[in-house]
């Protein structure tokens, strides 16, 4: 049975690449519709994404990555839609690591597959120091308080079938989104698989991101996953 | 009774004055309501009442709990009261930012919605 996929962009001022991001994803799935969330951007964002003949919703003000996240998954459940794929709108991913990453959901051997950096020794080492200590440490931070053991709670491609889309409550606005994903998947003891991915690091996605304020972020991710584990944040 | 001020007196009854001018500042302006302003006017009296007579009102407060020196019991009041606070706004921040996301989630769907019912414009 063919599944209906539908892709979730986050984007918050990517004019730059915001183009080839969906040329690129539009190589690999011609006939699936794409959800780009212009989160309020500055720039020309939504005026590129909607000359590529996707779905733009507009946040009016800037919300945070958490946030466009929402916003988008929630617009692909009201499609008719089987598989939800979240994906950087900043060249980070390639649109060729989706079919693999769809797949375990296809089979039914999983509700949700996360499209790790760390899986592959080699790639590894082209990650950023300062970039792999953190995510080492709020993937550490995620798996104990989430009773998981995936080996990269930052990636921002993700696949979620019909059933663990619905089930994710997102709270969180700005870049802890990654790691309440995790928990909400592992509080809903749904089955999460990881699989390799390549990512591509160039100076522009190296200065954005969690990147930007890497410590002030980093804090910002344990103290919501705390505050969510003791039952503050609902 | 001679009544003395001290530095941190003055600090108090400063503080107590520019809430009493805030509070009516804003409610000129609309920004307070009612229930606002008898809240806020109550604290500055409070605060003002505190900083001028200390020792009275820290004797006063000694009798109500087991601390044994006033002025202990005032400190420590005075903190809980403060963390009290902080938690109170960061709660209510929380749930402001969460209606603010909604709103603007909301609207994006829903513009979302109205250009796909747009009619597509033939063209000439």
């Amino acid at each position: 049975m063919k599944q209906n996929l539908v892709f979730v962009i986050p984007a918050y001022n990517e004019e730059e690449s915001i183009v080839q991001t969906l040329k690129d994803v539009k190589r690999q799935f011609p006939k699936n519709d794409i959800f780009v969330v212009n989160d309020g951007s500055k720039d020309r964002t939504k005026e590129f994404a909607e000359a590529q003949g996707v779905h733009v919703l507009t946040h009016v003000i800037n919300r945070g990555l958490g946030a466009a996240l929402s916003t988008g998954i929630q617009a692909a459940i009201r499609s008719n839609v089987d598989i939800v794929v979240t994906f950087d709108a900043d060249l980070q991913h390639l649109g060729k690591d989706v079919e693999r990453l769809i797949k375990p959901i296809q089979n039914n051997k999983a509700d949700a597959v996360i499209g790790s950096r760390f899986m592959s020794k080699k790639d590894v080492e082209l990650m950023p120091r300062i970039k792999r200590f953190g995510n080492t440490l709020l993937t550490g931070v995620t798996n104990i308080l989430s009773d998981t053991t995936i080996t990269d709670s930052q990636s921002g491609l993700r696949a979620f079938n019909r059933e663990a889309a619905e089930k994710l409550i997102i709270l969180c606005d700005k870049y802890e989104v990654s790691s309440e994903i995790i928990h909400q998947l592992g509080h809903h003891n749904l089955r999460i698989l990881e699989i390799p991915i390549k990512a591509i690091y160039d100076d522009r996605s190296v200065q954005r991101g969690t990147n930007q304020m890497p410590f002030k972020n980093g804090l910002r991710i344990v103290w919501s996953m705390l505050l969510r584990t003791i039952g503050v944040k609902r | 009774m001679e009544l003395q001020i001290l530095g941190i007196q003055l600090v108090g009854i400063a503080i107590a004055l520019l809430i009493a001018f805030e509070t009516r500042v804003l409610y000129k302006k609309g920004r307070f309501k009612r229930k606002d302003i008898v809240i806020w006017s109550s604290v500055s009296v409070l605060l003002l009442i505190v900083a001028l007579f200390p020792l009275t009102f820290a004797n006063f407060l000694s009798l109500f709990t087991d601390i044994g020196r006033g002025l202990d019991a005032l400190m420590l009041l005075g903190l809980l009261g403060a963390f009290a606070l902080i938690f109170h706004v960061y709660i209510r921040n929380q749930e402001t930012q969460r209606q603010i996301t909604d709103l603007v989630r909301k609207v994006a769907i829903r513009m979302d919605e109205i250009e796909k019912k747009k009619p597509v414009k033939k063209k000439k």
